[in-house]
């Protein structure tokens, strides 16, 4: 009888370096990206005001998302967010599922923000090429990737505060708290719903990229110096951080651009500096655009790796992904892995494409830790185990949470309807592949071992 | 001007490639090697068992 041999996965050794100020620039500096473009699709799609509407409304879903996550995180036995909390809760194939969706969801955004850069600076320079400075920007933060992940982040704290103060001198060099002086149009600041409720619902979808990838503060957990209080600190001033440059952002420039032609623009705030016609402005744009992008694909590139290596670690995939670099402790096989999709996807151009299997991705995520959430409270009923966090508003707030992200979803397939299935089959193929393939190599014990010792074997072994 | 800068960014992309890639060969030849060592031992060891 042939035995099926099990890979002993190896010791984690990550280096405990990170606080709440990594956390918050790793969170929004994925996320600052939204602000310097792509958002706009939602005006056109359904109106400058269902845009306003669909962030707000988007905003309150992370804030539900950061709820929920905050309470079954600060129990679960270990770090690693909804992937940890997939495992424990749903089990290996939904774990898998998880860790692979987040993975792609950060790999797509990467290479959408490199194409930005590569974009942007041909609008600029117009003889200048496209695709060397794609494939340029995303081996340099690769490399800088490579090298660890302390240096990464503390370089994307700054890249992220000089972004977004890009956007604070246009709101100010607007005067837009002078009647008399300001260049806002105050008359004009909206077109309404000119495309009604289905343009509202399609808004919503695309508002959405305003906050994208915020929940990747927690894949950093594993690095925190305090994890408890770093992760939910960082994640929730970085949430309040984007809602209200997401509000600025959406009226300077609809103070500033006609919204029919906004919602076509590439670079909104760009464009929106240009409008002003200040010199000073449109350097600051272009400098906080470019960072903005930098910003997100370093962040990017490390939570993919974190969750390509986590999901080595566990053996959900083979465990040569989950080897440290000798010298500077970063998951660099995991980097090196993903950057030929990352290159492929980015040299496509398809922007549009890009975003889009990145958000149905992330939206897969979000539906799955609602229903995590039901399951979380059935296995562990409140006063069962001691809970450091107690999301409110339980079971209305995973259902509504819920209620959005379909909303989301709907939107999207209003426009991008072969993307998502194309998106949904992929995830698919990927399960056979793992439950015929790779469910043999599983190590149970290993994968829950933190789990197992405080709590015993979940409902599902 | 602008062919110039096209010439340094596909050169740039090149050493950056040389650097990322030849430290990732390099790490994988110090870990087959370090996998021979420790094989070499525990054959070793067994031997004088």
């Amino acid at each position: 009888m042939a035995t099926t041999e099990k890979p002993k996965a190896p010791a984690v050794r990550v280096r405990r370096v990170l606080g709440p100020l990594h956390v918050w620039a790793l969170g929004v500096g994925i996320v600052l990206v939204g602000d310097f473009m792509g958002w706009n699709l939602g005006i056109q799609q359904g109106g400058s005001l269902a845009s306003l509407i669909g962030l707000w409304i988007m905003g309150c879903m992370y804030a539900g998302q950061v709820m929920m996550v905050s309470e079954m995180g600060t129990v679960m036995p270990e770090a690693g967010g909804q992937y940890t909390m997939a495992k424990y809760l749903l089990g290996p194939l939904a774990a898998f599922n998880v860790g692979l969706m987040q993975v792609f969801e950060y790999t797509m955004l990467a290479a959408g923000d490199v194409i930005v850069v590569g974009q942007l600076l041909n609008s600029v320079l117009p003889g200048v090429q496209v695709l060397p400075f794609t494939i340029l920007t995303l081996l340099v933060l690769a490399f800088i990737n490579y090298r660890g992940a302390q240096a990464t982040l503390t370089l994307n704290f700054f890249i992220t505060a000089v972004a977004f103060i890009s956007i604070i001198v246009l709101l100010f060099s607007t005067n837009f708290w002078d009647p008399q002086a300001t260049l806002i149009q105050l008359k004009e600041l909206t077109n309404g719903l000119p495309y009604g409720k289905l343009g509202l619902m399609a808004a919503i979808g695309y508002s959405c990229w305003f906050f994208l990838g915020i929940e990747g503060t927690a894949m950093a957990a594993d690095e925190c110096r305090s994890p408890n209080r770093a992760i939910p600190l960082g994640a929730i001033v970085g949430l309040t951080t984007l809602l209200i440059g997401g509000t600025v952002t959406w009226f300077i420039c609809s103070g500033l651009i006609p919204a029919g032609e906004l919602g076509n623009s590439v670079y909104p705030l760009y464009e929106a500096a240009l409008a002003t016609g200040k010199l000073y402005v449109f350097v600051a744009l272009f400098v906080g655009t470019i960072l903005s992008c930098l910003a997100s694909a370093n962040g990017c590139i490390n939570d993919s790796s974190h969750a390509w290596a986590a999901l080595s670690r566990d053996t959900l995939l083979p465990n040569l992904f989950a080897k440290e670099h000798p010298k500077y402790k970063s998951n660099y096989r995991a980097i090196i892995f993903l950057l030929p999709i990352a290159l492929v996807f980015a040299m496509t151009g398809l922007l549009d494409q890009v975003v889009t299997f990145s958000i149905f991705s992330a939206l897969m995520v979000y539906l799955l830790t609602c229903l995590m959430m039901y399951r979380f409270r059935k296995m562990y009923p409140m006063g069962t185990v001691k809970r450091t966090f107690v999301a409110p508003l339980f079971p209305l707030l995973p259902a509504v949470v819920a209620i959005i992200v379909v909303c989301g979803l709907f939107g999207l397939h209003l426009n991008y309807g072969i993307n998502l299935i194309s998106g949904a089959v992929f995830y698919l193929l990927s399960s056979i592949w793992f439950l015929k393939r790779r469910a043999k190599f599983l190590d149970r014990d290993h994968l829950l071992e933190p789990g197992l010792k405080k709590w015993g074997k979940p409902k599902w072994m | 001007m602008v062919t110039v800068i096209n010439a340094a960014a596909w050169i740039l992309c090149i050493v950056m490639g040389v650097l990322l890639f030849g430290d990732f060969i390099r790490t994988e030849r110090f870990f087959a090697q370090e996998k021979k060592k420790e094989a070499e031992k525990e054959e070793n060891g067994h031997g004088h068992d």
